[in-house]
């Protein structure tokens, strides 16, 4: 089916079609053309906006990690408060039922501020006598094997300790933030810590979009993953993903790296509170197909409106191209189909206005020519029905017959049996119905023929021979050409002459044709008779009125309306010796 | 400070609570403010390399990360049994904390207090996970839902660790022993209070009520959870011991989850909608840790006429009863429950043979003896 379609050739495709094609094409080649020289610097702008997007995206996540970092360090002031202090000291100095009037309240105020935080798992206060106080009761820890005990217990001043991703009692991750309880003359009396869950990072990356295979990553100052997606990646160095360094020399940036031949753009911000910098890496093609999904609709809806304007522009202006034309095509199907009547009618004065004109002004020609050929082919049965009934009078029959009769009684059976085979032959050629022409060797067929009967039917007063030139012989000729000639020779110019009367027959080619001639050496024509005979031929409205001069002027009529004006016959005579009459043919 | 010291030196319990914890809010508020461009000024960022340098592979995760195992997972190297109430929000158990606590050290033993804040039983049962995963060595537990609870009781078992309950058991379990009131017998003699109450005042109770044993009584019941077998053993022992004495209508019970704000809204808005309610039967003493203030409607209804019997005979409820909040005061132990439950642990995680079930003991407190009870009891409220 599709390979149909493109087998459709621009031959075979309208005229509409193509100019709609021209323009379509005009209109989008230009657009690639544009589009091709701006793609390179629209992918520079593309890749830059989208490190732009994805360092506005990590520093807005950075900004807000930060400030919950600062609220939950805000939290850990409850250490300065005197409940805690007296707990904690009380503790330190072995008085465990005194501190535990205390411990209900401080309790009742961890869980509270638990609860102003979301994602604060638990806080604990924990001494360094090895007392654990958090949101679910009091407990004890081994000082020597807790960690950031360890890390902090030599602190004489107040430092914040980050601890990365890890497991809390319960089995979830979450990360750790641990302040030294100090006293004011610098003793360490223990420290305030905060569990916080790692669904801190993961919701800080809610809504925002990295691509499908884009994450965050949360490294400390030594490059090693604090936070990862992936809890695998916790504690792994994060050089394998991007150069340590590029982070390390600077608080913020982005760049691009390549994995397997993949852009991957990253951006990082590091936090001032924990030292931790967050990354964003992202695949470049997701996110910058994120970020130009807008665009792309945008381009899509600009290049479709274009395509739109430009397709219906093109229909507008092949319609008005191929309207007229398709008009003259309708008018001419229906002057092929013989509807000569209709008439275009265009108000413009164009090429196609010009050619509608030239078309009517044809087609009225045509008109008039099938009007005069219509005209001149009624005159011409006419003139071949008159011609016939002219020469197949009655009488000629009755005479042939009763000659044939004559012949028979005489019991002369060769020259009766000529004569019925002549007679048969001239009445084959007459009544040739619906043939216009035959060859100028049958029309010598028949007029020999007619001839034959006559010189049987009159004796032998006349003699004719017939020279022809053999080139002619198969030139049409006007059926019955030649007979209305010879018989007025037999009727009119042999007249008063029982013998001796002479008819010669010729044909030769001319210039423009050929010529059949008939001359006689009869009576000849006077000159009174001999005008009106020119003046009869002449007449081209023909005088059918007047049944004088009938065979010449029918004959001369025939041979004019078959072929023309300079065709015809030609008549001399010279009174006392005969008459000669020359029919030009062309051909 | 030192106005925060002042702010935190008088007052009741709670509203001392809820006073300390707005000032450390105030603390918070300007927290935003701030914003994550001005660093903290004494904030030293600092790496993990010592978390992950530490010996203890378990103490990289930190603060609350699971110590090694066995009993001893502290720097005193004694055995450690913890105790895990229903919540820490409920004031009930300070007797037997203290108790606990003292018995402990006169055992050598550490003594944990742990539990969710509010009751909660999912977040009990991952709390018995934790300690069972640290392999303590004894678990004296009070079930917020003993069917709930069993399973774990059962693997502490199984792992080797002593796990026995007080004041709620989980009688389905494998738990050692329970230690605590025999609540049925608490129950009747809440309800037996209750008759006694009645017939002092010659049949008459509730607002407006003159009528007598004659006409049905309009009761509620304010118990905790829906789920504690203690309490519930308690609703009905009273309500049978009560049926054969006292024509008694019963209003759907009110459970306030062991939480005292819950239990004064729950009183404030059954005294204030029914007036005609003639009695109120308290299965545990929440609402008398509140201040007398919150209880504007249950103390007119009281002053109405009004009868309210209470389980419970801490300081709070004492002082309740002396104030007239509430005519019959059924106590339990729980000193002698911590008491006796740290004992009968340390005996058994000495491979001694303890009885299945050990009953507390239970006192009624009249109005005529409540200020010797309270001379003898002990305030936990800081003055």
């Amino acid at each position: 089916m599709i390979e149909d379609a493109f087998a459709v050739k621009p031959s075979m495709m309208g005229l509409k079609t193509k100019l709609i094609a021209s323009f379509v094409l005009l209109g989008i080649i230009p657009l690639l053309v544009l589009f091709s020289f701006t793609y390179s610097a629209y992918e520079r702008v593309m890749n830059r906006n989208a490190l732009n997007y994805l360092q506005n995206v990590t520093d807005d996540i950075e900004r807000g990690v930060a400030t919950y970092f600062h609220d939950i360090i805000n939290i850990m002031e409850l250490q300065n408060t005197y409940y805690v202090l007296q707990y904690v000291k009380l503790n330190n100095l072995g008085h465990r039922e005194l501190a535990t009037r205390y411990a209900y309240r401080i309790t009742e105020n961890l869980d509270y501020l638990r609860q102003t935080k979301s994602d604060l798992e638990d806080i604990v206060i924990t001494t360094s006598g090895g007392i654990a106080l958090s949101t679910i009761g009091e407990y004890y820890v081994n000082p020597a094997t807790n960690a950031i005990y360890q890390r902090l217990k030599n602190s004489r001043q107040t430092e914040v300790y980050f601890v990365p991703t890890h497991l809390s009692r319960f089995g979830d991750d979450v990360f750790t933030v641990a302040e030294p309880i100090i006293e004011e003359d610098g003793v360490n009396l223990g420290f305030i810590s905060e569990d916080v869950s790692d669904r801190l990072f993961r919701d800080a990356t809610l809504g925002v979009n990295l691509g499908e295979n884009g994450y965050i990553l949360v490294v400390d100052q030594t490059g090693r993953i604090v936070f990862a997606p992936d809890n695998k990646q916790i504690g792994q160095s994060a050089s394998s993903l991007f150069p340590i360094d590029r982070i390390r020399a600077a608080r913020s940036g982005s760049f691009t790296t390549w994995t397997q031949g993949r852009p991957n753009l990253v951006s990082f911000r590091t936090d001032a509170l924990s030292g931790w910098t967050f990354v964003s890496i992202s695949p470049r093609d997701e996110i910058v197909s994120g970020i130009a999904q807008v665009r792309v609709a945008a381009v899509i809806v600009f290049a479709v409106a274009v395509l739109a304007f430009i397709v219906f522009f093109s229909l507008y202006l092949s319609t008005l191209l191929t309207d007229p034309i398709h008009r003259l095509r309708q008018h001419m199907q229906r002057v092929s189909e013989n509807d000569l009547s209709a008439r275009l009618n265009f108000s413009s004065h164009d090429e196609i206005g010009q050619l509608a004109a030239s078309f009517n002004e044809m087609i009225r020609r045509i008109r008039n020519l099938m009007d005069e050929i219509v005209s001149n082919q009624k005159k011409i049965r006419m003139l071949e029905a008159q011609a016939l009934q002219e020469q197949i009078q009655p009488h000629f029959i009755y005479n042939t017959l009763d000659s044939i009769l004559s012949l028979l009684e005489m019991d002369d059976k060769e020259r009766a049996i000529e004569m019925v085979e002549n007679f048969g032959t001239f009445l084959r050629t007459s009544f040739a119905n619906g043939i216009d022409t035959i060859s100028v060797e049958e029309e010598l067929t028949h007029v020999t023929t007619y001839l034959s009967i006559q010189r049987i039917r009159f004796g032998k007063s006349f003699e004719f021979d017939v020279e022809v030139d053999r080139a002619i012989l198969p030139r049409r000729t006007p059926r019955l050409l030649l007979q209305p000639i010879v018989e007025n020779s037999l009727l009119h110019g042999f007249e008063g002459k029982s013998v001796g009367g002479y008819l010669s027959i010729r044909g030769q080619p001319v210039t423009d044709g050929y010529e059949l001639s008939v001359s006689d050496n009869g009576i000849g024509i006077d000159e009174r008779h001999m005008c009106e005979i020119l003046s009869a031929l002449s007449d081209s409205s023909g005088t059918f009125e007047n049944s004088r001069f009938f065979g010449l002027r029918n004959t001369h009529a025939r041979i004019q309306l078959a072929f023309g004006p300079q065709y015809g016959l030609r008549v001399t005579s010279i009174e006392g010796q005969g008459t000669s009459v020359v029919a030009h043919l062309p051909g | 400070m030192s106005k925060m010291r002042r702010m935190f030196s008088g007052g009741a319990l709670s509203r001392c609570a809820m006073v300390f914890a707005f000032g450390t809010v105030a603390l918070l508020s300007g927290c935003g403010a701030h914003g994550a461009s001005a660093p903290h000024p004494a904030i030293l960022a600092a790496a993990p390399a010592a978390a992950q340098s530490a010996t203890d592979a378990s103490a990289l995760a930190g603060t609350n990360a699971a110590p090694s195992a066995g009993a001893a997972d502290d720097s005193t190297g004694l055995p450690t049994i913890s105790i895990v109430p229903k919540s820490l929000n409920n004031p009930i158990f300070l007797d037997a904390k203290v108790a606990a606590e003292s018995e402990g050290r006169k055992l050598g033993l550490n003594i944990e207090w742990i539990a969710p804040y509010t009751t909660d039983t999912e977040k009990q049962i991952r709390i018995v996970r934790w300690l069972i995963k640290r392999h303590v060595a004894g678990i004296l537990i009070s079930c917020n839902d003993p069917a709930a609870l069993a399973p774990v009781i059962n693997e502490g078992i199984a792992a080797g660790v002593k796990i026995a309950t007080f004041d709620s058991d989980s009688p389905a379990s494998k738990r050692l022993f329970y230690v605590g009131t025999d609540n049925a017998a608490l129950g009747s003699a809440a309800a037996k209070t209750l008759l006694g109450i009645l017939a002092e005042r010659k049949g008459s109770a509730g607002t407006g009520a003159g009528g007598g044993t004659e006409r049905p009584l309009k009761a509620v019941i304010l118990t905790g959870k829906k789920e504690a077998y203690n309490l519930n053993q308690r609703i009905d022992a009273f309500k049978r011991t009560l049926s054969s004495k006292l024509r008694v209508t019963y209003l759907p019970t009110l459970y306030c989850n062991d939480s005292i704000s819950q239990a004064i809204d729950l009183t404030g808005q059954i005294t204030e909608t029914d007036p005609d309610l003639n009695i109120i039967f308290f299965t545990g003493g929440w609402l008398f840790y509140a201040p007398l203030e919150s209880m504007r409607n249950y103390a007119n209804w009281i002053h109405a006429g009004g009868v309210a019997v209470t389980i419970d005979s801490t300081y709070p409820v004492l002082e309740a009863e002396q104030r007239k909040l509430v005519q019959g005061v059924c106590g339990q132990d729980f000193a002698e429950m911590g008491k006796l439950g740290v004992e009968l642990l340390d005996r058994s995680i000495h491979g001694a043979q303890v009885p299945k079930i050990v009953y507390t003991s239970i006192r009624t407190v009249t109005p005529k003896q409540v200020s010797s009870y309270l001379d003898s009891s002990t305030n936990y409220e800081i003055q």
